[in-house]
């Protein structure tokens, strides 16, 4: 699937994440237990884009966050690289749909937060905040605060923070989902060449059908409450991809149709439940 | 300037009308005096020095009290606020301190540590320290949960967290507190000395009372005014200075 890549093939397929039977029960207002997620299994190798797609409610950011370690799944377990995840892990970086930059702090120094707490010299950190906000098109933003840029340079900027620490797995949860249209396209595009040049471990989270095809080796599609593993399609588009030129392909229709089958499935169910 | 120029108007709107009334009717001048009358006693106690004098007392006892209580008022909250066990246990001594009308306070502090300057250090002091106490819990209270878990995915101790996300999210609490204290360290003083002193405002204004001296009673109180508003436009400058980061729109809110 990923031929084009040029990445080595090794002989054994290194697994970057594995999602081993995750069960996740909470207790809702009303005092019944609510499942939120029922027995996923997903197992993600290194160095691959995978996208989560699923009706609203159906677990994808509680999943992410069980997968970040920020929330501990009632059963089941992750593990990174083959180590059990215990609690948060400086392996695995975490981009949220809001961008969560400090509004008191300057570009370059929300940027360069994760290296400010590791305790990288300042010297070091600067330099390294300053490449990647030239790669992300924010040279020369470096002494903003985050109030006087777009929606789309706060998202870039949080980007390059989650990018930055160099961790190698990122979770997205839908980073792009809060912009406008344009603005989204523009960034998907960006985004999709910066990833094409790094090929980090990547789990995404979007509601955006066109966005998980374009840019995933695999899209996983999620049943309504609770949440389980409905299907999981491999993207077979060649890389690197254009955002411009993916959507002209013909399969980019076929993929989208099946997805769609998939989610109207669940999305009618899941109407069928109130 | 515009916003400027039609304060101006407005000042001079009142004084005029204040000042034509007394002159309509001169008995009234008993009452309310004139502003001729209140800028020909401020220059006259201005030139004795006995204004500069009674004034630097007061201010000096309500800044003392301003300064006390916020140190040991943002101190308090930021343990209340870091703490969240803490904040919860006492979260109720506080607000039944806070109900208690502290004023009434003051025979007690006179009897406890005399009639000088302590009593009404301590009286602007217990006032102040409350309100920026309570603004500094709530700043820390309000931090924004993306930004703390932002913080907790990128590695940050709760040391880290405690010191560059809720402490700078405080920062425009206590302010607020802060501008709120300066009339309330004010009349802290100002009670004190009228409980009992032989100095400050609060004494000018309790003789001038005694001897039915209207004039005497308004030149200390716009003194008093001056000062405060002087006080809270230097505490806005410093705000500024420390609030940079906000939106322009947001300043002028």
């Amino acid at each position: 699937m990923l031929q084009m890549s040029a990445r080595p093939q090794a002989a054994s397929i290194r697994h970057a994440f594995s999602i081993d039977g995750i069960t996740h029960v909470v207790r809702a207002r009303d005092g019944r237990n609510l499942t939120i997620l029922d027995g996923v299994d997903l197992e993600i190798r290194e160095g691959e884009f995978v996208s989560i797609v699923g009706t609203s409610g159906c677990g994808k950011s509680t999943l992410l966050n069980l997968a970040s370690g920020l929330l501990k799944p009632s059963s089941g377990s992750v593990r990174v690289f083959g180590d059990r995840l215990a609690g948060l892990d400086s392996r695995i970086g975490y981009m949220f749909q809001v961008d969560a930059l400090l509004p008191w702090r300057t570009v370059q120094h929300n940027v360069g937060m994760g290296l400010e707490l590791a305790g990288v010299p300042r010297a070091e950190r600067n330099q390294r905040t300053a490449a990647i906000l030239a790669e992300l098109g924010l040279a020369g933003f470096e002494k903003h605060y985050p109030s006087e840029l777009s929606g789309g340079m706060r998202q870039r900027a949080s980007l390059a923070r989650t990018w930055v620490t160099n961790p190698e797995i990122i979770l997205m949860d839908e980073p792009f989902g809060a912009l406008d249209s344009q603005t989204r396209l523009l960034i998907q595009d960006s985004f999709l060449a910066f990833w094409e040049r790094h090929r980090k471990t990547v789990v995404l989270v979007t509601h955006d059908l066109g966005e998980a095809i374009a840019m995933s080796d695999r899209v996983v599609v999620m049943s309504a409450r609770p949440g389980r593993i409905k299907t999981i399609i491999p993207i077979d588009l060649p890389r690197p991809r254009r955002l411009e030129e993916t959507h002209r392909e013909p399969k980019y229709n076929e993929y989208w149709q099946m997805l769609w089958q998939h989610l109207k499935e669940e999305a009618n169910q899941a109407m069928q439940g109130l | 300037m515009k916003i400027q120029l039609a304060r101006l108007v407005v000042l001079l709107v009142i004084l005029l009308t204040w000042e034509v009334t007394v002159y309509l009717d001169p008995g009234s001048a008993f009452w309310i005096s004139s502003p001729t009358r209140i800028f020909g006693r401020f220059f006259h106690l201005i030139t004795n020095g006995s204004l500069l004098y009674h004034t630097g007392v007061t201010m000096g006892e309500a800044l003392a009290g301003l300064i006390g209580g916020t140190l040991l008022g943002v101190a308090l909250g930021l343990l209340l606020g870091a703490n969240r066990t803490f904040g919860q246990i006492f979260e109720p001594f506080i607000m039944a301190i806070n109900s208690l009308p502290r004023v009434a306070l003051a025979p007690l502090l006179v009897m406890y540590v005399g009639i000088g300057f302590a009593s009404k250090f301590l009286l602007a002091l217990s006032l102040v320290v409350v309100v920026v106490m309570l603004n500094t819990y709530e700043g820390v209270k309000a931090a924004d949960a993306n930004h703390l878990n932002a913080m907790r995915v990128l590695g940050a101790t709760r040391r880290q967290i405690f010191t560059r996300v809720l402490l700078p999210n405080s920062i425009p609490w206590i302010f607020a507190g802060v501008r709120v204290g300066v009339a309330f360290a004010i009349v802290g003083a100002i009670v004190g000395e009228f409980i009992s002193a032989q100095a400050g405002i609060g004494y000018m204004i309790d003789n001038a009372s005694g001897a039915y001296d209207i004039t005497g009673i308004m030149v200390p109180l716009f003194t008093l005014m001056i000062c405060a508003v002087a006080l809270d436009w230097l505490i806005q400058l410093t705000m500024r200075h420390f609030l940079r980061w906000r939106p322009k729109e947001a300043q002028y809110t």
